[in-house]
């Protein structure tokens, strides 16, 4: 066996196989997975990498907070509106505003229209192929 | 060689009636009137499918998300019929090294024939570091299939003109692909919006197969037959626009009765698409359909011209029918275009006091 130290201060296991997937496909974004394997067959080691940085935390920076839903939707066109909506209770929180009940009624129904949607698209157009 | 279209249809046990059906659909689709569906039928009957290569830089992926609703015609009829995508990460069943041999595979076999869609665009900063793909950064992967390409679509905002990742300060140097130094020059099709309208995508991938040539494009490089008009032109409360009937407020009585949204910081007066007309998710809706202004995201740089809120203050009026190419040659015109145009802004200016003193 032999131990490696990460530059982030992880400890991995370097023995074996190494087995390389770049780029990983069927997903948002860029990725990279890496595992070792033993003479079993048995993953001991595996790291995932994601490959592409844009800086939307330092696009955000000094922006009207009424925006940032927009942005923040950007980090993933799968599932856009879970990230749009996560950003918009951010933003409530930090300006401590409650909303009525009917909009939370909507939020609800809008999110679980995408989950429902999300699923269909994941397994026939994505997941499927595995 | 590749299957045409047609056997690739015949092979799949569509009818000839349904291929026909499906020809004339794609040319209204294609705003091309019942004359084309012939010349439809006869370039799916006797060409080739179109190999394509659709490399992702930094995106968000809503390019092909978008792509994949289209409904007529239906994405699976163009990626498993009209084009050979032989490369597109999102749905590719290869992965790793194998998805990275088709590139190479695609670019020796198809040298100078093949499309790039490029969905996404490079980070040049730190050498292009920001973006990895096989290990190596996307711009050089970009590169290289733009030499070997025969023409580039610009798929979305990003790839069209920066995007998010491009907007103040982009932190990465996002560059769009017809600005990246060192990149064969070879003929660039926009085709923006974030993303942009499944119908638009599959209907230009339609054209270029069908006549072998892009469709007519604007100044920017975007085609006309989308891009020509403003959201505000075809919008369905342009009517509360022009009598002065405007949402103040969201919760306000004139929300509920679905009036203008300008003062609510629409950017449909500014924004150059088809939403209004051929609208999202099979013709269903589109944004200010759904009681939210426009935010424009298919014009350059949209992410830093004030808040999605704010009113737009650039708004010209050129009577509904002026495309792009119109408005900047009257900006750049005649004096008497100009007293016209004058004419004209003063006219509705007139409209809309008349309209606020209804209220």
């Amino acid at each position: 066996m032999s131990m490696i130290q990460t530059p982030n201060g992880f400890s991995l296991d370097d023995s074996g196989k190494r087995v390389v997937v770049d780029p990983v496909t069927r997903i948002e974004g860029h990725m990279r997975c890496e595992v070792n394997v033993d003479e079993n067959n048995i993953i001991r080691n595996a790291v995932s990498t994601g490959t592409m940085w844009r800086g939307l935390e330092v696009i955000l920076r000094g922006r009207d907070p009424r925006d940032a839903w927009a942005f923040t939707q950007r980090i993933c066109g799968v599932c856009t509106g879970t990230h749009a909506l996560t950003s918009v209770r951010a933003v409530e929180d930090a300006l401590n505003i409650q909303i009525p009940e009917n909009a939370n009624s909507i939020r609800n129904i809008m999110q679980l229209a995408l989950q429902a949607h999300d699923h269909l698209v994941h397994f026939y157009h994505l997941h499927a192929l595995d | 060689m590749t299957e045409t279209f047609y056997e690739v249809m015949r092979r799949q046990g569509i009818t000839r009636r349904s291929f026909l059906k499906y020809c004339s659909l794609t040319a209204s689709a294609l705003g091309l009137g019942p004359a084309f569906a012939p010349t439809i039928a006869e370039a799916m009957e006797t060409k080739p499918r179109i190999p394509v290569l659709w490399l992702h830089g930094l995106e968000c992926t809503c390019c092909s998300e978008s792509f994949i609703r289209s409904a007529h015609p239906l994405a699976k009829d163009v990626v498993l019929s009209m084009i050979s995508l032989d490369y597109d990460d999102t749905i590719m069943a290869a992965a790793g090294h194998e998805a990275e041999a088709i590139i190479e595979e695609i670019i020796e076999k198809y040298d100078g024939n093949y499309i790039l869609a490029v969905e996404g665009n490079p980070p040049l900063d730190e050498d292009g570091m920001y973006c990895i793909i096989g290990g190596k950064p996307f711009v050089e992967q970009l590169k290289k299939a733009a030499e070997h390409c025969k023409a580039i679509i610009s798929w979305g905002s990003c790839a069209s003109w920066g995007c998010v990742q491009a907007a103040r300060p982009n932190p990465t140097r996002a560059t769009p692909i017809h600005k990246v130094p060192g990149l064969a020059k070879k003929p660039i099709i926009k085709v923006p919006g974030c993303p942009p309208i499944a119908e638009v995508m599959t209907a230009v991938i339609t054209y270029i197969l069908t006549f072998d040539r892009f469709p007519q494009l604007d100044r920017q490089g975007r085609p006309l037959m989308f891009y020509s008009q403003r959201i505000h032109d075809k919008c369905y409360r342009r009517p509360h626009f022009d009598a002065g009937q405007f949402v103040e407020h969201w919760d306000d009585e004139a929300a509920r009765k679905g009036y203008c949204l300008y003062k609510m910081g629409c950017k449909g007066p500014t924004t150059y698409n088809a939403c209004s007309t051929v609208r999202w998710n099979g013709g269903l809706s589109f944004p200010i359909q759904a009681g939210h202004g426009c935010i424009g995201c298919s014009e350059d740089g949209f992410w830093d011209k004030g808040s999605f809120y704010d009113r737009v203050t650039d708004t010209h009026q050129f009577g509904i029918e002026a495309n792009a190419d119109e408005v900047g040659l009257v900006a750049a015109g005649t004096v008497g275009a100009a007293a016209a145009a004058h004419l004209a802004v003063t006219a509705i200016k007139q409209a809309q006091n008349k309209g606020e003193q209804d209220q």
